[in-house]
């Protein structure tokens, strides 16, 4: 495989306080790629998650060695707002704001200080279309975001991501609180979101990686037992721990 | 053993319900006695008069011809159409008899050579008159009746003297200057409040300094008011004393007064509301490249608004209700001419001028009660609908 890296993670250890969450992970992430990180609870897939993002600068006695590398850069080099704008994140429970479904859409846009109406209407729109709600919305942009079903709220804050045209898209557990169908319709556009973005997604459910994921790592206890092609690793496993996980022998 | 665990339990529910009954019978017996005593002198004048009347005089002679064209007389109306003028029995504001005048004919003769400040005016009471009839001085007053009064002017060829007021007793002023420091008082307090609220809610990590804070807050909240009125007259009359054109007692230094008193209600009803907005609105704010200062206005304090509402409402039945502190800072004259620079009363402290003086008038204290009780109702009522509104985040 001869793919550009856009994370690439080195040697990271992660305290929280006393407790250490991740044991030296090492990673890549491949651009224009999908990236899913499964395993047990509590094994620190979402804490990594969060790293991309600085997400964990905001928690209290979060401390981090070693060094991620966001396009040859060290994130801790990049003014952490443009590094979120380019690293967008959905989060595991639908949280619209409580305002109307384009002001949900534009609101990461006016923070950035983008004025133009005309700019923000145009991408809005687009950001909608490209969520596949566009054509479920289009007669009532003025109403709440909350008024909209579960899968059609996290469809929203999909769209509230890229309206802000980022690179890369952390989606932690996207679906874990969606019905079957709205959760399909999520694996669809995901599928779709792969020709424009890198997407890295946490996710509890095994044929969910399976089925739409290009790259899969297993994490257990903090560590990366293996990180592969999705296929292989779910294929023919190299380590005896992920196939037994896989299979569904422990976890 | 049953015998006696059957006395205990009718014992304790007798005196749960006994509790009950006399709690209802308390506070029904206030508006009880306030509507019966207040409720008949009510009257939309109260709120546009002064409380103060305007004494005028004027002399006047009779001229030639007979005014006859008014003929729309109540019952007990008189009028004297040789001087143009109607007369009637009436109360006035404080429920006091008096002789009001109801019309004046446009030609009357008490009309002529007055200047403006003087005219004679519809709603004016006649509070004593000097007639000369037959070249004899005679005196009548109000107490004489509007009867006695018109059929004297009939007989009488000139007016020594009329000594007539505008009708007083109106808490005009009080009302105003009640909205006044309302509205000070918020302009201070509520900018201060909301953003210490930030600050705890928000900013503040915890540690010593919010604990001495969070202690502070929660020892102003338990202050008596009066100790308010003293750090009033002691810190802030001074102060605005010295940056205004206010001079000793004001509404300013009221309002500044008020803000320190309502203070910790704002912080706690704003902070509440801060800590129920679910803690993932301010996460996707962050996720999506926003500082924490655009979190903070565009998301967190939004949805702050009811708290924010809950607290104004509580501040304003405060304010409407304090009167120690103000008599201090405020002073307890009751003023017609309203200035923020100058002392005045609230409607409060317009009750206890009224009846702390020499005669005591209960029945205007309990008119102005009832404007209390009823603005106190409604402000409840708002709170209680702002505060289902507040919880609508559960419902999710």
């Amino acid at each position: 495989m001869n793919k550009e890296i856009i994370f690439q993670v080195k040697d990271i250890n992660l305290k929280y306080g006393e407790k250490q969450c991740l044991f030296n992970v090492n990673l890549d992430v491949y651009k224009n790629s999908v990236t899913s990180f499964i395993g047990p609870s509590g094994c620190g897939k979402s804490t990594l998650l969060r790293c991309f993002n600085r997400m964990n600068d905001l928690i209290d006695g979060c401390k981090i060695d070693g060094e991620i590398l966001y396009e040859s850069t060290n994130i801790k080099d990049i003014n952490p707002l443009i590094l979120r704008s380019q690293v967008g994140m959905v989060f595991q429970n639908p949280n619209p704001f409580p305002m109307s479904i384009f002001d949900n859409v534009a609101y990461g846009l006016k923070c950035q200080g983008i004025k133009n109406k005309k700019q923000i209407h145009e991408i809005v729109i687009d950001s909608l279309k490209k969520a596949a709600l566009y054509d479920e919305v289009k007669d009532r942009l003025k109403d709440s975001g909350l008024s909209l079903s579960g899968g059609q709220q996290q469809r929203l804050c999909i769209a509230r991501a890229i309206a802000l045209s980022p690179k890369v898209i952390l989606m932690d557990e996207p679906t874990s609180a969606l019905d079957p169908i709205a959760t399909n319709k999520i694996e669809e556009l995901i599928q779709e979101l792969k020709k424009d973005f890198t997407i890295i997604i946490v996710t509890h459910n095994m044929q969910q990686a399976a089925r739409i994921s290009d790259y899969t790592a297993f994490f257990m206890l903090g560590e990366i037992i293996e990180f592969d092609e999705t296929e292989k690793l779910f294929k023919s496993p190299k380590v005896k721990k992920t196939e037994d996980y896989i299979t569904g022998r422990f976890g | 053993m049953k015998l006696i665990r059957k006395i205990k339990n009718i014992f304790a529910n007798f005196s749960t319900f006994l509790s009950m009954i006399v709690v209802i019978f308390l506070s029904g017996a206030i508006i009880y006695y306030c509507f019966s005593n207040g409720f008949k002198h009510m009257s939309f004048k109260m709120f546009v008069n002064d409380y103060y009347e305007t004494a005028y005089y004027l002399t006047s002679e009779k001229e030639d011809g007979i005014i006859n064209e008014y003929l729309t007389y109540d019952e007990n109306e008189y009028y004297s159409s040789s001087w143009g003028i109607s007369l009637i029995d009436d109360k006035d504001l404080e429920g006091n008899d008096c002789v009001k005048i109801n019309y004046i004919h446009e030609n009357s003769p008490l009309l002529n050579d007055q200047n403006d400040k003087n005219q004679i005016k519809t709603g004016m009471v006649v509070k004593r008159i000097q007639l000369n009839i037959n070249d004899k001085n005679e005196i009548l007053t109000y107490k004489d009746g509007a009867k006695l009064i018109v059929d004297k002017l009939e007989l009488s060829s000139k007016i020594n003297e009329l000594y007539f007021c505008s009708l007083g007793g109106g808490f005009r002023g009080s009302l105003l200057s009640t909205i006044y420091l309302i509205l000070l008082t918020l302009l201070f307090s509520l900018p201060l409040g909301i953003f210490v609220a930030l600050y705890l809610a928000n900013y503040a990590k915890e540690n010593k300094f919010t604990k001495i804070l969070r202690t502070l807050i929660d020892m102003i909240s338990g202050i008596p008011s009066i100790i308010f009125g003293l750090v009033g007259v002691i810190i802030f009359i001074p102060i605005v004393s010295k940056f205004t054109p206010s001079n000793g007692l004001s509404i300013i230094a009221g309002a500044l007064t008020m803000s320190i008193m309502l203070l910790p209600l704002i912080i706690k009803n704003v902070e509440d509301a801060i800590n129920a907005i679910p803690k993932g609105y301010k996460m996707s704010s962050l996720a999506l490249g926003a500082s924490e200062t655009q979190t903070t206005f565009k998301i967190i304090l939004p949805n702050a608004i009811n708290g924010i509402l809950t607290s104004t409402l509580l501040s304003i039945g405060r304010i409407i209700g304090e009167s120690a502190a103000l008599i201090f800072v405020m002073g307890s004259a009751i003023q017609d001419k309203v200035s923020i620079f100058e002392g005045a009363t609230t409607l409060s402290t317009h009750i206890w001028n009224v009846i702390a003086g020499e005669n005591p008038n209960y029945s205007l204290a309990c008119s102005i009660s009832i404007v209390i009780l009823i603005v106190v109702f409604i402000l409840n009522l708002l709170v209680k609908l702002s505060m289902k509104r507040l919880n609508r985040f559960e419902v999710k």
